[in-house]
Formats: structure tokens, C-alpha cells, sequence
């Protein structure tokens, strides 16, 4: 909360895109500041069959979860009930904790929308950032699904979007730099990789395939103009999956994104994978580009 | 100059980077390792499962300091978790001449296919130090994956002086094969609180297969068909299957380890698993090193076999084990009856040692386990010294 402006950052990596269609989006939606002492994560998704939990329900969850995985002396609780800044049901909680010899204060929004879909907004900060708890108000006040009008943002903040939420982030935040998609059987994957320009040797490197290890990966053919690669495991499973690169574009605001696919080795889900590829390198834009 | 050492560590004890999400697994960091907890008013159970499956792009941490001098993170020792294992590295670094290296590694992968990868890394260290032999120390899963690509490698084996195993899962562990059907559990899980990570993979059995299915290297740990309790018995109730990885891979549960209503993608995935835990297991059972020495616990409360009433788990929990692996399954490298570990071990006279009450996660910050260690490794030098 330093900057009195609504600028984002120069390398705030923001692409627009269309999401694959008939794939899950699984992206952390993690802003971070430059210096990785603060950051910003908002989960928004659907709860699986036999998952809803109420918000209560929920927090004492997510409770006995921190108390598992802390010590307990690395962890203090200081407050949790209702969110009344949020305009929808919510519960807020906020703890501190202790890693890397540093004091560390979360606070944590979880709330369900009228369409049943959660929300879930932590939010990272050093103990002793004496803003905080004023940002992190401002922040669930502005939460509104995707199509309500949303609130005027305040200096300091930029709007952003995550899934079907609209929220204003703290200006210092940088979006996510990397989107995941994958279908909800697992067999087909894709992945965005937006880079700084400055950066570009780096996203160069990454438009081979990544290989896991003991495997050996071969040229197989092209789809409309993309190379297609066959990936080999040398494990008991033989061969597993196709995977496909392919660079996209210099964006206008200097960006550069790579995506990746990658799928098992059916012919349903290698096609499904190179459509969704084909189809998120085509919708990809810098913002104000137009759709 | 005593020979290098590479140890190799266990099951989640490496840290990795996953760059396509920008999460990591770390152990030594808390903060890094809450962005792995579910969220429980918005997810599906199954997509902590696809973030962490094998097919999700990992790399070791290598090359952050964590807080290490500079010569040890050259030498690979940030891509294992410092809180489990820098003071074993430390205390053998102490207490030799000789560069000790360290192997962090995908613990996700299929130990078969991480065979060559292995291989490489051995080939670098040996490398750097003029082509010397090396020692290979290991902990729990990491002797599994050494033992596979010695297997895997037979030129190999002449380029390793000697191994020792600490807390090998050798016949697998019934631990694993019970959270199928419980998740992670307060009670028979409390001793997890040397490692609580493990919570992330589920409290109930949806959850943890849902997680773990995507994991070829976790499910490898599943017992062998080797395993016995009590001895002469499958350690479960079920004689049919006669084959124990049918039995795993049947639709009805229990025996078989598909949750009832799983998802398409718990399904999937588990067909391609019992195909890779077979042919692991396979592959390494029966064979060491020639030079293998091991140390494996006991006296502590540990999953030996499950019962069922009904569908309803009944544990199985005698102090027979390290709260992990049980005793019989730690020591089923050597028919010898183990000793007791203590000041007077000989590493000539036998190949495999007993520790009471040390638990898994533990063991290689235990100094008892070290100065076992450091007396082997000292052995193998002299045996070394002699040969040349």
C-alpha cells in the first residue's frame, strides 16, 4: 500500500484469454509482491458432489487443518467470525505464525456465493505491516461475481478478475505469471506462461516440452501448423503422453506467452488437448486489444 | 581420503518447484507449504490431486541457498529437506575427509523410470571426483530407487563401494494400503507430528486416494507381496486374489483400494498404478548391492496388517515397527537375524541392525542411527583402502 496509483506494475504480466473449453481451470490465483513479502490468493470454485460444506463448517476445517500443520507455538489465533464488510455470507479468521525466523499474519475470507460456489481470499502479510488489516478490508469489500456492477476502485488498488469474481487488488501485487488448465479426468493438460520481455531467453527455453525424468521425448507430426512431440517413459506403464509447444506471440505490451499442452496418449484427449492449445494461443491479447 | 557419499532421502524429503503453478513443496518452509492446504469451501477434492500429479512439471530445488554454506547447496544438499536431513550430512561431512553430496530427486515418479536420472546424477558426482566409487546412504524410499537403478544398472553396481539403507521400506508398508481406507487419522497417525505434511493428502479415504493416485511413487510403497503378518499370512483378511496386485486392483473395496463411487480420475489413474507397483516391485525384490548394509526400527506402534469388519477398518497396530515401516518389512533385505544397534556394532561381523524406538521420519537426525552409519561408512573405506 505504497504506491498512489492506479498504474500496475510494469511487469505486471496481465494477458486477456479465452479458457479452453471442456478444461478446469486451476490456476493459483497468487499475487505477489516483488519482494515476496506479501501476497494475495483467491480460490473461487465449486465444491465436488458431497463436498459442501457450510462456510462454518468450512473455517473449522481449514482451523484444524493450520493446527496440523504448525507447531504450536509457531501459531497464534487472533480473531475469527463473521465478515461484515463482505457483501456476501463470509467468515473471517486471522492468525500469525512463525517461518524462516520471520512473523508472518494471514487473513483469511471464506464465503459462499448464491450459486453455491466458494470463495476463499488469504492474505499474507509481515506481522508488523501496520496496513494490512486496512487493505485486506478493502479488498473483501470489493468482492462482487462476475457481471454485478463492481465498486469504484480506490487509490492503491486495481481491479482484478479471478474465475467469476471481480475484487481490487493492492497495487503492488502482481498477477499470476502462469494459468493451468486440465480436465477433470486428468488425462490432458495445458499451461500459459506469460513473461516479461526481459525475460524472453527464458520463455524461449521453455518452448520444448519439459521431459519428466527417465524419459525420451520425439518429434510425431504436426497439428495446424504446431509440432507435436510423443513423450516415452521408460517405467512399467510404456508410453504415456504427447505433448505440444509451440510460442505464441510478442504481445504489443511487450509480453511474451508460451503454452504448453500435454496429454495421455488416447487419441480423444491428444486431440482435445491440441484443439484447447490451438484454441488459447489463438484468443490470447494484451489488454485493450480488443476480443 | 575416504570415498564420496550420496545420500539419497525419502518419500517428500525433497524439495521441489512446480513452475507451471509457482507452488513448491518444502518442508523447511511452512509458508510455502500452507499454499498446499485445501480449501475447504471451494474445492473439489480433486484438485490439490491434479496440481500434484506426476504429470505436473517439478524441479529440484537446488539452487536456493536455504540457508546453507555455499559448498553444500554445489553439492545438492538444498534439494533435500534440511529439517530432516542436513545434521546427518553434517555429521558425516564432520566427521570424514571425504565430500558428501546429496540427491533430492521427484519422489512422485515411477522408481523405475527415475533409474535413469539416478544413474546421471552418480555419473556427475563421480565426475567431480575423479572417478572415484561412492558411497550410497539412503533413507526410507530412497532405498528403493537406489536399489532400482542398481538393478536396472549392473555397471553401476562396480561404481558403488557400498550401501546403507536406513529405514527401508523394503516389503513396503501397510500404513499406506490402511490410509486408503481411513485417510490420514488422529490416533494411529498421531506420531505424524514429526512430519505433518502428510495431513495434506486427506483426512478420509476420498480424499487420500483421490491425492495419491496420481503418484506412482507413493503407491509403490504399498506392501510386496513378500510381506507377511503374522508371519505366514497376507497381512489382510482376503485370501482372493491369489495375485495381491489383483487384489489391490479389484472394484470391490475392500480388498481392492478404489474408493467406492471414486471419480473417472481416481480410476484412470489407478489402472495405470497397479501396472507400475507390480512391475517395481518385480524388478528390485530379492536383490541388493553386495555391499549393502541396512538399519531398520523398532518398538514403535506401527500398522502391521488391517482387519475389516465388514468395511469398517480394523487397525492392526502392535510396537513392532518404526510407526511406519514394520519391523519385518525394514528388515527384509537379509535373512539374518538383526542386531541390536549399540557403541559395540560391527559392521564386519553382520549386515543389518535393529533401533528401537527411533520413528521413520526421525531416524537420520537420530545420533544413535548416525554413529551406526559413520561406522559403516568407515568400513567400507578400510574395505575400499584393501582393494586398491
Amino acid at each position: 500500500m505504497t504506491s498512489p496509483t492506479l498504474e500496475p506494475p510494469s511487469d505486471d504480466p496481465v494477458v486477456h484469454f479465452n479458457p479452453p473449453v471442456g478444461f478446469e481451470d486451476l490456476t493459483d490465483y497468487h499475487f505477489e509482491a516483488a519482494d515476496g513479502r506479501s501476497w494475495l490468493s483467491v480460490h473461487h470454485g465449486v465444491p465436488g458432489p458431497g463436498e459442501t460444506q457450510t462456510v462454518e463448517m468450512a473455517v473449522a476445517t481449514y482451523l484444524t487443518q493450520l493446527h496440523r500443520l504448525f507447531p504450536p507455538l509457531d501459531l497464534a489465533f487472533l480473531s475469527v467470525g463473521p465478515a461484515g464488510e463482505s457483501p456476501l455470507p463470509a467468515q473471517r479468521l486471522a492468525f500469525t505464525f512463525a517461518d524462516g525466523g520471520s512473523q508472518w499474519r494471514q487473513q483469511s475470507l471464506l464465503g459462499r456465493l448464491s450459486d453455491g460456489s466458494g470463495l476463499q481470499i488469504n492474505y499474507v502479510t509481515s506481522e508488523t505491516d501496520t496496513t494490512a488489516e486496512r487493505c485486506f478490508a478493502e479488498v473483501v469489500r470489493s468482492i462482487r461475481p462476475h457481471g454485478e456492477v463492481v465498486l469504484p476502485t480506490l487509490t492503491g488498488f486495481i481491479p482484478r478478475r479471478v474465475k467469476g469474481i471481480n475484487l481490487n487488488v493492492p497495487v503492488e501485487l502482481r498477477a499470476p505469471s502462469n494459468y493451468q488448465f486440465v480436465t477433470s479426468n486428468g488425462k490432458a493438460r495445458v499451461n500459459l506462461r506469460v513473461t516479461a520481455a526481459d525475460q524472453a531467453a527464458h520463455a524461449l527455453a521453455m518452448h520444448q516440452p519439459s521431459i519428466p525424468p527417465g524419459a525420451t521425448i520425439t518429434e510425431a507430426g504436426e497439428y495446424q501448423g504446431m509440432k507435436m512431440y510423443e513423450v516415452k517413459r521408460t517405467g512399467a506403464a510404456g508410453p504415456v503422453e504427447h505433448y505440444a509447444c509451440r510460442e505464441v506471440k510478442r504481445l504489443p505490451n511487450g509480453l511474451l506467452t508460451v503454452v504448453t499442452g500435454q496429454s495421455a496418449a488416447d487419441e480423444a484427449s491428444a486431440r482435445l488437448m491440441q484443439q484447447a492449445v490451438v484454441g488459447l494461443v489463438q484468443s490470447i491479447r494484451a489488454p485493450g486489444e480488443g476480443t | 581420503m575416504g570415498l564420496p557419499i550420496v545420500f539419497l532421502p525419502g518419500i517428500m524429503g525433497s524439495r521441489l518447484r512446480f513452475p507451471e503453478s509457482g507452488l513448491f513443496w518444502d518442508p523447511d518452509s511452512t509458508l510455502r507449504m500452507l499454499r498446499w492446504i485445501a480449501i475447504p469451501v471451494v474445492n473439489p477434492a480433486d484438485v490439490l490431486a491434479r496440481k500434484i500429479h506426476r504429470d505436473a512439471p517439478a524441479e529440484v530445488l537446488e539452487d536456493e541457498s536455504n540457508g546453507l554454506l555455499d559448498d553444500q547447496v554445489d553439492r545438492g544438499w538444498s534439494g533435500v529437506a534440511k529439517s530432516f536431513y542436513v545434521t546427518l550430512l553434517q555429521a558425516l561431512q564432520n566427521n570424514g575427509d571425504a565430500k558428501v553430496y546429496a540427491v533430492g530427486y521427484d519422489w512422485r515418479q515411477d522408481l523405475v523410470a527415475l533409474s535413469p536420472y539416478l544413474r546421471d546424477r552418480l555419473a556427475v558426482v563421480r565426475q567431480r571426483e575423479n572417478g572415484a566409487k561412492v558411497i550410497l546412504i539412503t533413507h526410507s524410499m530412497g532405498g528403493l530407487l537406489a536399489r532400482s537403478a542398481l538393478r536396472q544398472n549392473p555397471d553401476l553396481v562396480e561404481t558403488v563401494a557400498g550401501v546403507i539403507h536406513i529405514f527401508q521400506p523394503v516389503q513396503g508398508a501397510v500404513v499406506l494400503y490402511r490410509r486408503f481406507f481411513t485417510g490420514v487419522r488422529v490416533g494411529p497417525d498421531e506420531r505424524i507430528t514429526e512430519f505433518p505434511l502428510i495431513w495434506i493428502f486427506g483426512d478420509n479415504a476420498q480424499h487420500f486416494a483421490t491425492n495419491v493416485c496420481g503418484m506412482p511413487g507413493a503407491m509403490q510403497l504399498l506392501p510386496t507381496a513378500d510381506y507377511q503378518f503374522p508371519p505366514g499370512s497376507r497381512f489382510i483378511p482376503f485370501t482372493e486374489p491369489a495375485d495381491l496386485y489383483e487384489l489391490y486392483a479389484d472394484l470391490a473395496s475392500p480388498p481392492g483400494l478404489t474408493p467406492a463411487g471414486a471419480s473417472e480420475y481416481v480410476r484412470i489413474n489407478l489402472v495405470q498404478r497397479w501396472a507400475e507397483v507390480r512391475a517395481f516391485h518385480e524388478l528390485v525384490r530379492g536383490f541388493r548391492h553386495p555391499n549393502t548394509w541396512a538399519l531398520f526400527g523398532t518398538k514403535l506402534a506401527t500398522d502391521m496388517a488391517v482387519g475389516f469388519d465388514g468395511a469398517t477398518v480394523r487397525l492392526v497396530r502392535p510396537e513392532a515397527g518404526d510407526g511406519t515401516v514394520p519391523g519385518p518389512s525394514g528388515g527384509g533385505l537379509f535373512d539374518e537375524a538383526p542386531t541390536p544397534v549399540g557403541p559395540d556394532l560391527d559392521p564386519a561381523a553382520a549386515r543389518q541392525w535393529v533401533v528401537q524406538k527411533v520413528e521413520h521420519s526421525a531416524a537420520c537426525r537420530n545420533l544413535e542411527v548416525q554413529a551406526a552409519v559413520q561406522k559403516v561408512v568407515d568400513h567400507i573405506n578400510t574395505l575400499a583402502a584393501a582393494t586398491v
